[in-house]
């Protein structure tokens, strides 16, 4: 089986093809450009860059949620356009389970943290069982002093995602148990993306007419929006 | 706190020129005041001032406008809440997208998402006199700034 994988959930974007278990290729951008104009010439180079052509893939694996409001809405909805056009499954896959995937903690956890901005991050936290990432903790968006608690409960942490440089600088007074994620595993990349989706295609493969984003509102909707209430003078 | 007494539109775009060399990457410009203030025309002269790549024009439609990068390599965005009225609606905008250090954002009608701006957003009240061109502009916040 064939899979493209598809990230656009910060500010990094990339896309990968993966064969049977086997990353061919990952194209993978850091440089703030838009990803309405760079994600699918990324895909494009995936797939070409593997010897292959669109009309060879069998899924379409796309970090769904969470993220950013935008980036998420254009990876999702060029996943959906690819797949539609020629009638393949699509895997959502959550971006934390992609952050983490590529590190090993074992005996510690992996804090997968994206920045929510106002000083919070969505998160999740991993165990590393027989090699393998297995997720701990549902998604969340809490502030990063709360993460800090949960954190204390483990011997260690590795934090990784577009937050996790946020946290450890926010959180090093209170921790010496934080470590950030060296810079070469420490984004969301595409390649994991298509290998989660690959792994999870039997239970979670769905139309592309099904396949939706997952977002998380910051968790500053307990208080109220409006200063007062809008008068029309 | 700073007040500007503005007697004509020229005095206006003097007054925002004067408050946009002091604004750094990462402020929030956050506008209260009446239809017809001139919140629009405040911001329009500050984005001028910035020197970005593009005019300021009413987001009224779009909800925010983008008028890429000013003089000193900062992103301007330019939002209009009038429309915005609960947390989801606000989070469909993508306004938590645009909240980056390198970023400066001017948000009209902020008294619509008071609960989600910055601690230190500048507040930037514009109010109408009773001479029919002259305004009152009142700034404060941006960490003491003003």
């Amino acid at each position: 089986m064939v899979t493209l994988g598809i990230d656009s959930t910060a500010k990094s974007a990339s896309a990968a093809v993966v064969r049977g278990g086997v990353l061919l290729s990952e194209h993978f951008l850091n440089v703030g450009l838009t990803h309405s104009v760079t994600l699918l010439k990324l895909c494009e180079q995936a797939v070409e860059s593997a010897g292959l052509t669109f009309g060879d893939l069998d899924c379409v694996a796309v970090n769904a949620g969470p993220g950013s409001f935008t980036g998420v809405r254009i990876g999702v909805a060029l996943a959906k356009g690819l797949a539609f056009a020629r009638d393949l499954p699509c895997v959502p896959v959550r971006t934390t389970a992609c952050i983490a995937r590529p590190i090993q903690a074992p005996g510690g956890v992996v804090a997968a943290a994206m920045d929510a901005r106002c000083g919070q991050v969505y998160t999740a936290l991993f165990e590393t069982v027989d090699g393998e990432s297995r997720r701990l903790t549902p998604d969340e968006a809490i502030p990063i002093e709360a993460l800090g608690e949960k954190l204390k409960a483990y011997p260690y942490a590795i934090v990784a995602g577009d937050g996790a440089a946020l946290v450890v600088e926010t959180l090093a007074d209170a921790h010496d148990r934080l470590i950030l994620a060296p810079e070469s595993v420490r984004h969301q990349r595409a390649g994991a993306t298509a290998l989660i989706g690959e792994r999870d295609f039997a239970e979670k493969a769905v139309s592309a007419e099904a396949l939706v984003p997952f977002y998380i509102r910051p968790p500053q909707a307990q208080r109220m929006l409006q200063k007062k209430p809008k008068t029309i003078s | 706190m700073k007040k500007y007494i503005s007697q004509s539109p020229a005095d206006t775009a003097a007054a925002a020129a004067e408050f946009a060399g002091q604004l750094h990457g990462g402020d929030v410009v956050a506008f209260t005041g009446d239809l017809g203030a001139g919140k629009t025309f405040f911001t329009s002269a500050c984005v001028r001032a910035l020197g970005a790549e593009a005019q300021a024009s009413s987001p009224t439609f779009a909800i925010v406008n983008d008028y890429g990068a000013d003089a000193a390599g900062r992103h301007v965005y330019h939002f209009d809440m009038y429309r915005v009225t609960d947390w989801d609606s606000l989070y469909s905008t993508g306004f938590y997208d645009y909240l980056t250090p390198d970023s400066i954002l001017f948000v009209e009608w902020s008294e619509n998402i008071d609960g989600a701006l910055p601690e230190n957003a500048i507040r930037v009240d514009i109010s109408k006199c009773e001479a029919e061109s002259a305004r009152l502009i009142t700034i404060t916040g941006g960490d003491g700034r003003w």
